[in-house]
């Protein structure tokens, strides 16, 4: 059964002029109970908004969202109830209070009163790290900490759904390890996940499915192993000091994606297809270039092949 | 109905400790003391030591209204700013209800504001207030004090729909200590002043507290509590329209996290 049914789910921000931009454009996506679902892509690719229409903070323009069966819009109440929420970023908490006194507001917010509620404040302190820092305002805590007491908060209802926006934006290697633990420990509860990440490994490493999304759009949704086998199907080829018409010649060549420096004196050549490496290979032991190497790109740069290379572009 | 309590009970427990861990939290308080100085000096002045009590009551009632301005005025902008709106909205308390909530916890700084008013009339002036009918008095306190609540969620509402009202945030008080007959009793008011003064809770509840503190009868109690709890409750039926009116709005304009 799904967790989350979204189906053909479109969102637009309209701005101040009435000028309009589409974050979502016809997005469909299932995640099955108990299953961590990985969603990468660049800022600005709708990451965020999706995850703040499953929250039911923010309103689709068209399409539907269900969560455990009930409508984000028209059942929010219920939806409410079952879902755990961790938003990204070190903004989010009382900084007044201690780091017990926040989680015991959440808590409350959720239903849990009394003993009940002492007793999951304990055992979420101590699950994230934070219980000998629990009397502590959050004021004076990391970045880091912030990010674990949100992720607490997140799991203050035990939720059947929980919704990660870049849970470890700001963590330090040691919590990022501890918090990849933790995500394990939920999936062996059965709990459902849908994480956003810009971390391609932290995805591949944690996901059950892994979907891209780029400019409102789903580009793939896969297993790891397929997009694993996606990383393979992609080679290149990095050589020292290729002349210039050699590099026309090679960007030429069938089966080559892309031809472009990445030193000062190293040229890269990226193929799609196999026999296309040893074309490339040849060409350019022909040419007596012998300062030559071939590797596979990690997932990182077949995701910037899928979606294309904007550098540091935004889309709008 | 569980949404309801939810946001009730939180909203006030957070408030009241939220409010033992910040200083500023007290600020309203500062204005106590100099105001019953002020007020019974002239009235010990003018020879009407028989308006000696009423002069304890203002500056408690004065500061619960400067704390609901100031509570209402940052509250829902501070969690806007600070990105706790968002998740307070996908939590399943009611969002109004926490307001008030938290509001109704605010307002418990009337206590050692009387504390104070009285303490300074006593120990500076050696006029010990008796409260000669403490069942009533303390009902007008309780209802005045959750009116005062309900208007700042209005107020609150008013504010974070339209920011530009905070700009005269501050100008509120004085007309309102004014028309409620904080400072001055609304039967000393000319008659077409008296009919307006009647429109706001507080002008009910300060009388109402007034005639408690007097040897004479009170009369009327249970019609002059139910108007306050009656005036209150339209304006938290007010505020809680507008509050969940701006929340489709921001959710639907996308606007919930921008300040």
């Amino acid at each position: 059964m799904c967790a989350l049914e979204i189906t053909q789910l479109r969102r637009v921000y309209r701005r101040r002029g009435g000028e309009e931009s589409e974050a979502l454009r016809g997005i469909d996506l299932e995640v099955t109970r108990g299953e961590v679902h990985g969603l990468l892509g660049p800022n600005g690719a709708g990451k965020t908004t999706l995850c703040k229409i499953i929250s039911t903070v923010l309103l689709p323009t068209s399409g539907t969202v269900r969560v455990l069966g009930h409508d984000v819009v028209t059942d929010s109440a219920r939806v409410k109830e079952s879902l755990g929420i961790v938003f990204g970023g070190d903004k989010g908490a009382y900084d007044r209070l201690t780091a017990r006194q926040n989680l015991a507001f959440w808590a409350g917010a959720y239903g849990l009163t009394g003993a009940r509620r002492r007793r999951r404040v304990d055992e979420l302190l101590e699950r994230v790290g934070l219980k000998g820092r629990a009397e502590e305002r959050v004021g004076s805590f990391s970045r880091g900490m912030k990010q674990r007491l949100h992720l607490a908060r997140g799991l203050v209802r035990d939720p059947g759904v929980l919704i990660l926006d870049e849970p470890t934006v700001g963590m330090d290697p040691v919590a990022a390890h501890d918090f990849r633990a933790l995500v394990g420990e939920l999936r062996g509860n059965g709990t459902t996940i849908l994480m956003t990440t810009h971390d391609m490994a932290e995805a591949a490493a944690l996901s059950d499915r892994v979907s891209l999304i780029d400019q409102g759009r789903l580009v793939l949704t896969e297993s790891p192993d397929t997009v694993g086998r996606l990383v393979s199907s992609y080679e290149r080829v990095d050589a020292g000091n290729v002349p210039d018409p050699l590099r026309e010649r090679l960007a030429a060549m069938p089966g080559v994606v892309s031809v472009r420096r990445v030193g000062r004196a190293v040229t890269r050549v990226e193929t799609d297809d196999p026999d296309a490496t040893l074309a490339v290979l040849r060409e350019l032991v022909e040419a007596g270039i012998g300062d030559v190497s071939r590797s596979t790109p990690d997932l990182e740069e077949v995701y910037l092949h899928l979606v294309g290379r904007r550098g540091m572009a935004v889309d709008g | 109905m569980r949404p309801l309590v939810l946001g009730l009970w939180s909203g006030l427990t957070f408030q009241t400790r939220q409010m033992t861990r910040s200083v500023d939290s007290y600020f309203a308080l500062v204005g106590a003391p100099f105001h019953t100085v002020v007020f019974l000096s002239m009235v010990l002045y003018s020879g009407r030591t028989d308006l000696a009590s009423y002069t304890v009551i203002a500056p408690t009632l004065m500061t619960l209204w400067t704390a609901a301005l100031m509570f209402s005025g940052e509250m829902i902008s501070e969690d806007r700013e600070n990105g706790r709106l968002e998740p307070l909205v996908a939590s399943p308390l009611s969002f109004p209800a926490l307001v008030f909530g938290r509001l109704c916890g605010a307002m418990l700084i009337s206590v050692p504001a009387f504390v104070l008013a009285i303490g300074v009339a006593g120990v500076f002036f050696g006029h010990w207030v008796t409260v000669h009918h403490p069942v009533v008095f303390v009902l007008a306190a309780v209802t005045t004090a959750l009116s005062t609540a309900a208007t700042a969620t209005a107020l609150s509402a008013l504010f974070i729909v339209a920011p530009g009202a905070r700009i005269v945030q501050n100008t509120l008080s004085m007309p309102m200590f004014l028309l409620s007959g904080v400072m001055v009793p609304v039967a000393l008011f000319p008659g077409w002043l008296e009919g307006l003064s009647r429109v706001l809770y507080l002008s009910w509840g300060a009388d109402l507290m007034r005639d408690a503190l007097a040897p004479g009868p009170v009369e009327s109690a249970a019609f002059r509590l139910a108007m306050v709890v009656l005036l209150g409750a339209l304006a938290l039926a007010f505020g809680s329209a507008t509050l969940v009116r701006f929340l489709r709005r921001a959710r639907a304009e996308g606007t919930l996290s921008r300040v």
